[in-house]
């Protein structure tokens, strides 16, 4: 019997334009042998809708709710699994397993991912906690210094702190970290409202620009004669495997978010990008990646498929992670191709990961028997 | 014939008439149910809405006439035929007429439904006159049975019809969703209720005013264009919820008692008035009326209100010395005692700083708004502010927070080196000399790009000699576009003493926009002035 297979996309988040590229990327792959495909998108307002016309790229340009072969949909909050019509509030189909193909916000953030718990529908992405902490560039940072991971020294501050002392902020800045540095904004993914700052005048424009973006401001140390690698990781954090690495070429010093996304055609999504496969890095350092990549799969409890994405310091050779994204452009699937997993394949392997998780949850045991009700329930009878 | 046979196909027809107003009906929505408006889209579009209604009518008529010539005996069965083709043409007039993918598709409102009652209401009375007029004046001459393809080129009027049948009916939908709003906000004593009134600048203040009361309470700041009274009426209907804490209510007006019906719904206790100054002058016919009508806000303010004035504008002062009530000042020119004041106005890419002097206590404000009246409207909000009972920090953040209004004097970000301001939305003399007067206070070379002001008629050429003028004192290069459209500024240019060989003039904005690239440098500030379409080539 073919699985209900539902995969959710678009979003409320700045990125909704490019997890549906990633997503219809993932629908066309999936096995329709396997899978009924449930394309679910979830529209700027947060509103889900599911239908066959969501297969097609051509809905989204100027997207319609009220076109044929598309109906508003939710989940409830009771585990069972469910896709309900919003209207006449009738099941429309149960889920046996979702792929978020969602990018950022309230999606990519723990959030959805919240919601699968709640519902108890088997899914691909990291969980609750993985998935937020990758989310906060600030908390993650902390996360790898805690488990002893090389990072780049940095400063992160409230919006409302620099608004209050800009001259301060800047100082700070200048003395601790030097210049050159990369301003990001915490919780953004992609690289919108990244900038790098030379002086103090390009950090006051950079951290103007990340301030508009979000409430917490990550200032991070930059290395100038660099290399950046990237190794993409599948499994679950108990049995995980590393992909090949890529060294994603950038004339500029670092991928801005046109770059990353809209260069080179607009609906190819992260493949078309110029990179490297495999990086231009010696053995020893390609497997100090890997092994480094399996680590932080493991210690941030990872699940699915994610790219971390590394730097390497040329002048010294010291490597240092940068950034994990729980759920990577395109799924990374162009890393796992060369390993002789299709993305086809891939897409199987995020099932079975979404399901073995799903049974490791039921494993675990929710309801334990206190009999306090009963006790209290006897308390009260005899106190009267 | 029995004249129920007869009636059918008079009652069918202006059913389906009723259908093809689909289109006119949209186009009533799109301008505001003012059927004169309707009626000028109907002249500028008669041909497409005329031609095929004119044309079957005609042969409609021309062929149950023929038919009650020369074939008497099938006649009747004739007519039916016709009366059945008449039916399938106001179809495919339907089909043709509808806009595929229109920018702003009909909505169905509640109006329009029952617009869409009345419609068939009007259609019904047309097609009941014409079928009297069938039976009794053409009963068995050539001409009966053909009143009826009369009913097509109604369309249109009896859309314009129904909507004047509609008013009264619509006016009381519109008092009772102004007394539900008013029931609901009597049920909310601990409202903070703001109102917002002036010629200009009062949408500014109200995102402003907003931005910072934001920093200590939840507010609902409506969206820009609702400032009229069924504007009001519905964001409290449809918006105000128990978590919000104050309401900012901008409130326009066109007419004397405008404000004051305004503030019989809001009842705000608190009163910014941003200025007085000549705008719908023609309707209101004198300055003083403007005034008059403006005060409207303060006198609903009630005896325990608390009312703020621009201290710069002596018919406000005058306003402010007429008030009883709890009353402040605020600007940065009038040298009198004010409440709050802006000094030491520093402007550059960052935007604007100054100092912000309120109730004795000064604060260092960073704003990304440009120009003086916005440093008017920052001081004014931030009195506002202070009597509501934000911290010095809480003003200065949310001063620092508060969005420039899209291409209004925005200030763009670059990473170049250059300062790019976008005023493209501007297009009156007064905004485009206040946007020189911004360009004058930046350092370095200062550039501007221009077609000058349009659509001014008589007064254009004038207008912009005078604009030309003031450029000539403040910028330091000049591109203009249109060769011809731009020769008004030309010449203002040089009269005001302007190089020659600094002016550049093209033909289309994408042409200077070219060439400003090649040749801007770090440092230059450069102002895009009032709109650049690219049909302005002249």
């Amino acid at each position: 019997m073919k699985k209900n297979l539902a995969v959710t996309f678009g979003g409320r988040t700045v990125e909704h334009d490019i997890s549906i590229i990633t997503a219809n990327q993932l629908m066309h792959a999936a096995d329709k042998d396997k899978y009924n495909v449930i394309p679910i998108y979830i529209d700027r307002n947060g509103i889900w809708y599911t239908g066959d016309a969501l297969f097609d790229m051509a809905a989204f340009s100027d997207f319609n709710p009220k076109a044929k072969g598309v109906k508003r949909v939710f989940l409830s909050c009771a585990a069972d699994a469910t896709l309900y019509e919003y209207k006449k509030q009738k099941p429309v189909c149960r889920i046996d397993v979702a792929i978020p193909a969602m990018h950022g916000m309230h999606g990519e953030d723990g959030t959805l991912q919240g919601l699968f718990e709640l519902s108890d529908i088997p899914y691909s992405s990291a969980g609750v906690t993985g998935s937020a902490v990758c989310m906060d560039k600030a908390v993650m940072k902390s996360a790898f210094i805690g488990f002893g991971f090389p990072v780049l020294d940095s400063l992160f501050f409230e919006r409302d702190e620099y608004y209050k002392d800009s001259d301060a902020v800047c100082k700070k800045v200048e003395n601790k970290l030097g210049f050159p540095v990369f301003i990001k904004p915490a919780n953004l993914g992609s690289s919108i409202g990244i900038n790098r700052a030379d002086d103090c005048g390009g950090l006051r424009y950079a951290l103007d620009v990340a301030a508009s973006y979000d409430r917490r401001i990550l200032v991070e140390k930059a290395v100038t004669d660099i290399t950046e690698v990237n190794c993409s990781v599948l499994g679950t954090a108990a049995a995980a495997k590393t992909s090949v690495i890529e060294q994603p070429l950038t004339a500029s010093r670092f991928l801005g978010f046109e770059e990353k996304y809209l260069s080179g055609g607009k609906s190819k999504g992260m493949k078309s990008l110029g990179r490297k496969i495999p990086a231009d890095i010696s053995e020893d350092m390609a497997n100090r990646v890997r092994g480094l990549s399996l680590d932080i799969f493991k210690a941030l409890d990872l699940k699915g498929v994610v790219r971390i994405d590394f730097i390497i310091d040329n002048s010294n050779g010291n490597l240092y992670v940068n950034e994990v994204n729980t759920i990577p452009g395109s799924f990374s699937f162009y890393l796992w191709e060369p390993a002789g997993i299709s993305f086809s394949a891939l897409v199987d392997s995020l099932v079975a990961i979404a399901e073995k998780q799903m049974r490791e949850k039921q494993k675990s045991s929710f309801a334990f028997d206190s009999g306090v009700l009963q006790k209290a329930a006897l308390g009260l009878k005899i106190g009267k | 014939m029995k004249i129920y046979i007869h009636a059918l196909p008079y009652a069918l027809t202006a059913a389906l008439m009723a259908f093809a107003s689909t289109h006119t009906v949209h186009m009533l929505q799109l301008e505001g149910y003012k059927n004169k408006n309707l009626f000028r889209w109907i002249l500028s579009h008669a041909k497409k809405v005329y031609s095929l209604p004119a044309l079957a009518a005609l042969t409609g008529i021309l062929l149950a006439s023929l038919a009650n010539l020369l074939l008497p005996g099938a006649a009747r069965y004739v007519y039916y035929a016709l009366a059945a083709a008449y039916a399938a043409v106001i179809l495919v007039y339907t089909r043709i007429t509808r806009i595929d993918n229109p920018k702003k598709p009909i909505v169905y409102t509640g109006r329009v439904k029952r617009l869409f009652v009345f419609i068939v209401l009007v259609e019904l009375t047309a097609a009941a006159g014409l079928l009297l007029l069938d039976l009794t004046v053409f009963n068995n001459t050539v001409f009966a049975g053909a009143p009826l393809f009369a009913l097509m080129p109604t369309v249109g009027l009896s859309a314009a019809a129904a909507n004047t049948a509609a008013a009264p009916l619509e006016s009381a939908v519109r008092r009772w969703y102004y007394n539900d709003a008013g029931k609901k906000l009597k049920r909310r004593d601990d409202l903070i209720r703001v109102g917002i009134t002036g010629s200009f600048g009062k949408t500014s203040c109200k995102f402003i005013l907003g931005a910072i009361l934001s920093e200590k309470y939840n507010v609902l700041v409506p969206p820009s264009s609702y400032n009229t009274t069924m504007g009001v009426t519905r964001v409290i209907r449809e918006r105000l919820l128990p978590s919000h804490e104050v309401l900012i209510a901008e409130m326009g007006a066109r007419h004397i008692g405008d404000i004051k019906e305004i503030c019989g719904l809001v009842k705000p206790r608190y009163g910014l008035l941003t200025s007085v100054g000549p705008q719908h002058l023609e309707t209101f016919g004198s300055i003083e009326n403007i005034a008059k009508t403006k005060y409207e806000l303060i006198e609903g303010l009630g005896k325990d209100g608390c009312s703020f004035f621009p201290s710069d504008s002596e018919i406000c002062r005058k306003l402010y010395e007429k008030t009883q009530s709890e009353k402040y000042l605020f600007g940065m020119e009038y040298e009198g005692a004010v409440y709050a004041r802006a000094e030491n106005i520093k402007t550059g890419s960052f935007g604007s700083r100054f100092d912000l002097v309120i109730d004795g206590e000064s604060i260092c404000c960073e704003t990304k708004l440009l120009g003086k009246h916005n440093i008017a409207n920052i001081t004014g909000c931030a009195a506002v502010a202070k009597r509501l009972g934000l911290s010095a920090d809480e003003i200065r953040l949310g001063i620092r927070k508060a969005a420039p209004v899209e291409h209004r004097l925005q200030l763009l970000p670059t990473k170049n080196g250059i300062t790019v301001i976008d005023d493209a939305f501007n297009a009156n003399p007064s905004g485009a000399r206040a946007a020189m007067e911004v360009l004058s206070t930046f350092e370095g070379r200062k550039i501007v790009v221009t077609p000058g002001l349009v659509e001014l008629g008589e007064r254009e050429e004038e207008e912009n000699r005078a604009f030309g003028k003031v450029m000539a004192g403040v910028a330091d290069i000049v591109y203009l576009i249109g060769n011809k459209r731009a020769r008004p500024i030309y010449n203002g240019l040089l009269e005001g003493g302007f190089e020659k060989s600094n002016i550049f003039v093209f033909s289309f904005l994408s042409e200077a926009a070219d060439m400003l690239w090649k040749n801007a440098r770090t440092g230059d500030v450069v102002i895009f002035e009032n709109d650049l379409p690219d049909n302005y080539n002249e």
